[in-house]
């Protein structure tokens, strides 16, 4: 795969506080590929380091193979999109998305055709919206004017900084697929940062988790759902449940909270060798069973119904272990679950396949 | 109370003794009152452009850079319009014949002394810029614009507002300034507010209808003009 | 063509050659023409270019006729600006919070006046006024006086002229701070029991600071130095500052005392303005 962006082992500070430490990672072409991390992690900061906005950083910057540190930013071939607030105020719509073509001395004729052809393909008539005034759209017009803007002068890579932030429920939900859309039919490569995981998984192909300046991990939406490295992949992705524990010098695992819950091989389900360390189990709700008599399972505990949400197609069962531990299942409301209230005691299991061990 | 005052100033075009717009032509084709206002005017715009420059330029280097000396600096800045105008335009007196610029006595000097109050627009400028969505001028710079480019098509004309109106009020200041002027301009330059002052010389004179005429006509003019302001701003 | 890159490339990156670029002429500008000058004042009013630094300026300048020209002066310029807070205020109130939406109407009413030249609006003062002018001879010609009035050439006249003249920079900045004030807040308070005159006292007028400060710097500083308006309508014993830096220089031509005058007034003057900042405890932000 050709490498449209490289980042290689690159770190930022702003005065005492380390935005991005020692991150590395790389995109290739075609990829949509997101950042994903809760505020402040400092994906903005590598998505700006992209795009130039950031002069002074350690570590080495490629574009296509060719170290960039020093190209400033209107030298690099990058689009960058906002939240629709970057769209110039002063200039309509037109002057706006032919902003970059000027600014790279394309012809009037040419700049004409080439604008006319973007709009459409964020679905803007030319007829309607060429010269309108900024101030006069919607926040989804704005937001499509700067993509339209950023990606008419055909940049290989498209930097996206939470393009969706604003926007309504549904509107999001019709742009992320928009923008898939286009991504598909452009065949730019995407760099998307976002702090909504469901945005994370359902566009990209690859994401990297962030936290606190650092890389969690790097992979596809299964591997990150299915495989966390560690906790906080664990926890920021999607519902999970954790029981503490450590795992002996023979790969067998003994939770700490839950008596009944020990002499578990694991050596099979971890990404570090976890022998001899303090790991966590984690287990995905919906791969947890409930019953009144299960059989068939590796793993068999004793639980107390505690709480039953409906939620339509699914239910969330809370269930105590012990007097301290509870965790989540995600079960469909059937058969199994007929005849069980809050109180009783059931069956709680699940399979050691579906299950990982993070390391604490 | 505001409108006694205005009142006032439109009373005085009451005293022509019999209606007669004898006084009027004879203002207009005034050959020194034509010169002082063509001064008035020429000073002020070269003092306005040059201190709208000069306010830009120092109100973007403070804004956006930090260096020692940086607060200091700007409240250096503020001094030439808080101090009172007489002592200021004693000190470019000094100045002019210190440094042998009297030779150039008139239009450049006094202009030169007018620059002095940028102030006016710098501080305009720079409230404008702190408040500033920086993100229009990085989508600039990553379409391709490069730092000088982005100034000038992106980040000027997000700041002309701002700019216009220090302006006004600078212009408003050179059209109006007496003492200054009187101080710095050297013998034979005139400016409007220095003719009129010479008109009406000391103590104890009679109206001279040629000033009325000039006094009405200045009224009628900025009724106009905030006529024409009112209704542009009525439109946004 | 690569060498001009180079050099660009180097300037962007240098922070300090950028700001000498951007600041440098304006920085120089300012030096040449205001600091400048100042400090050569400041060398004249110590008479250094005829002789040796001397005091002798100054101590004529101490000169209890001079010193009452000052007071004078200090006296006008605290009562100018007192006046015109006090009038400057409600109207300033009134456009800001209450017209809504005559808003803009009224900040132009206020200005218009201001674009006529104001020597010219001295001048319809002073026609008006005059004993010859058109309120005496109305007033004459209705029976209620029997001989024109002295309305010029006096003490009143001028704080009066003053007033008028200052009024505007009061209330502008009065106006631009209530302005932003947080309508919210006052309903708050008198939602918590205030009463309008306890909200006013304590949340609008705290609030207002800065504008306070802000309009008492502009109208204090500027109206002690004031020349034209004493000149032209004041009578024999209004002589004030502004006329006698202006007589120094260019009536009587003795600039080494009119600096010293100059200089020994700044610098009262800025003393209570510094004073007068720490006291109302505002910091004046740039």
């Amino acid at each position: 795969m050709d490498l449209e962006v490289e980042i290689l082992n690159v770190s930022k500070r702003f005065g005492n506080i380390e935005a991005v430490r020692n991150v590395s990672f790389s995109v290739g072409k075609n990829e949509f590929f997101s950042l994903l991390g809760p505020s402040g992690c400092g994906k903005t900061t590598i998505l700006r380091i992209i795009a130039g906005l950031e002069e002074d950083f350690e570590g080495t910057l490629k574009l296509r193979g060719v170290v960039a540190n020093n190209v400033p930013a209107h030298k690099r071939s990058v689009g960058l999109v906002f939240q629709g607030t970057a769209v110039f105020p002063h200039m309509n719509v037109f002057d706006n998305i032919a902003f970059g073509l000027k600014m790279r001395k394309v012809g009037r004729d040419e700049i004409e055709g080439r604008v006319n052809r973007v709009l459409k393909l964020v679905e803007l008539d030319p007829e309607i919206f060429g010269r309108k005034a900024v101030n006069k759209l919607s926040g989804g017009e704005r937001q499509r004017v700067e993509i339209a803007r950023a990606l008419v002068y055909e940049p290989p890579v498209l930097l996206l900084d939470e393009p969706l932030g604003p926007l309504d429920l549904k509107i999001r939900q019709r742009m992320q697929i928009e923008l898939k859309r286009i991504q598909k039919r452009v065949g730019t490569t995407f760099i998307y940062v976002t702090h909504d995981q469901g945005e994370a998984l359902t566009m990209s192909q690859r994401v990297a988790v962030m936290h606190k300046g650092e890389i969690q991990q790097v992979g596809s939406p299964n591997e990150i759902y299915e495989r966390p490295s560690n906790t906080f992949v664990a926890q920021f992705i999607g519902e999970t449940n954790l029981i503490e524990g450590a795992c002996s010098a023979t790969g067998l695992f003994e939770a700490t909270k839950v008596p009944n819950l020990h002499a578990i091989d694991v050596t099979g389900c971890a990404i570090e060798d976890p022998r001899g360390k303090k790991v966590a189990l984690m287990i995905r709700p919906e791969k947890i069973s409930v019953g009144k008599e299960l059989e068939n399972l590796d793993l068999l505990l004793d639980g107390i119904v505690q709480d039953i949400i409906y939620q339509g197609s699914i239910a969330i069962v809370v269930l105590g272990l012990t007097d301290e531990m509870t965790i989540k299942a995600q079960v469909q409301p059937g058969s199994k679950l007929s005849g069980v209230n809050a109180g009783d005691k059931v069956d709680v299991g699940w399979n050691i396949s579906d299950a990982c061990v993070l390391p604490l | 109370m505001m409108v006694i005052y205005s009142f006032n100033s439109i009373n005085s075009f009451g005293v022509f003794g019999g209606l007669s717009i004898k006084w009027y032509s004879t203002l207009v084709s005034n050959p020194d009152i034509q010169t002082a206002i063509y001064n008035s005017i020429t000073v002020a715009l070269a003092a306005t452009s040059l201190a709208a420059a000069v306010a830009v330029l120092s109100a973007f280097a403070v804004s956006r850079f930090s260096f020692t000396g940086r607060p200091a600096l700007s409240m250096a800045f503020m001094i030439p319009i808080i101090i009172p105008e007489i002592a200021e335009s004693v000190t470019f007196l000094i100045f002019m014949i210190w440094t042998g610029l009297q030779v150039y006595a008139g239009w450049v000097t006094v202009v030169m002394a007018h620059v002095v109050w940028f102030p006016l627009v710098y501080v305009v400028v720079r409230a404008r810029l702190s408040g500033f969505d920086r993100s229009v001028e990085d989508a600039a710079r990553v379409l391709g614009a490069d730092e000088v480019q982005t100034f000038l098509r992106i980040t000027m004309p997000l700041l002309l507002p701002g700019i216009v109106a220090g302006s006004l009020l600078m212009f408003t200041w050179s059209w109006d300034s007496l003492i200054k002027t009187s101080f710095t301009k050297g013998p034979g330059f005139n400016t409007l507010p220095i003719y009129i002052w010479a008109k009406i010389g000391g103590r104890r004179m009679g109206a001279t209808p040629e000033l009325n005429a000039l006094a009405t006509l200045s009224i009628l003019l900025s009724v106009l003009l905030a006529i024409l302001y009112a209704r542009s701003v009525a439109k946004r | 063509m690569a060498v001009k890159e180079r050099v660009i490339g180097s300037i962007r990156r240098r922070k300090s050659l950028k700001i000498i670029l951007i600041l440098g002429g304006p920085l120089a500008l300012f030096a040449i023409f205001f600091m400048v000058p100042f400090l050569i004042s400041l060398m004249y009013s110590i008479g250094v270019p005829r002789q040796l630094p001397t005091a002798e300026y100054y101590a004529r300048a101490v000169n209890p006729l001079y010193l009452k020209v000052l007071a004078r002066s200090l006296v006008l310029g605290t009562a100018t600006t007192l006046s015109c807070l006090v009038l400057g205020y409600p109207i300033a109130y009134f456009i800001a919070l209450k017209a809504q939406r005559l808003k803009n109407f009224m900040v132009i009413v206020i200005i218009v006046p201001y674009w006529v030249s104001f020597l010219l609006r001295a001048y319809a003062l002073m026609t008006i006024l005059d004993p010859r002018g058109i309120l005496n001879s109305l007033l004459l010609r209705i029976g209620l006086i029997e001989n024109p009035l002295p309305l010029l050439y006096n003490t009143q006249i001028v704080a009066l002229a003053m007033l008028y003249a200052y009024m505007p920079f009061a209330i502008l900045p009065l106006y631009a701070s209530l302005e932003k004030l947080n309508v919210n807040l006052l309903e708050a308070a008198r939602a918590l029991g205030a009463s309008p005159a306890r909200t006013f006292l304590h949340v609008t007028l705290p609030l207002s600071k800065p504008g306070l400060a802000a309009a008492w710097l502009l109208t204090f500083i500027p109206a002690t130095g004031e020349y034209v308006i004493p000149a032209l309508l004041g009578g024999t014993g209004d002589y004030y500052v502004g006329q006698l830096i202006w007589d120094s220089f260019l009536s009587m031509r003795d600039w080494y005392f009119g600096s010293a005058i100059s200089a020994f007034y700044l610098t009262i003057v800025m003393v209570g303005v510094i004073l007068y900042l720490k006291y109302v405890g505002e910091e004046v932000r740039i």
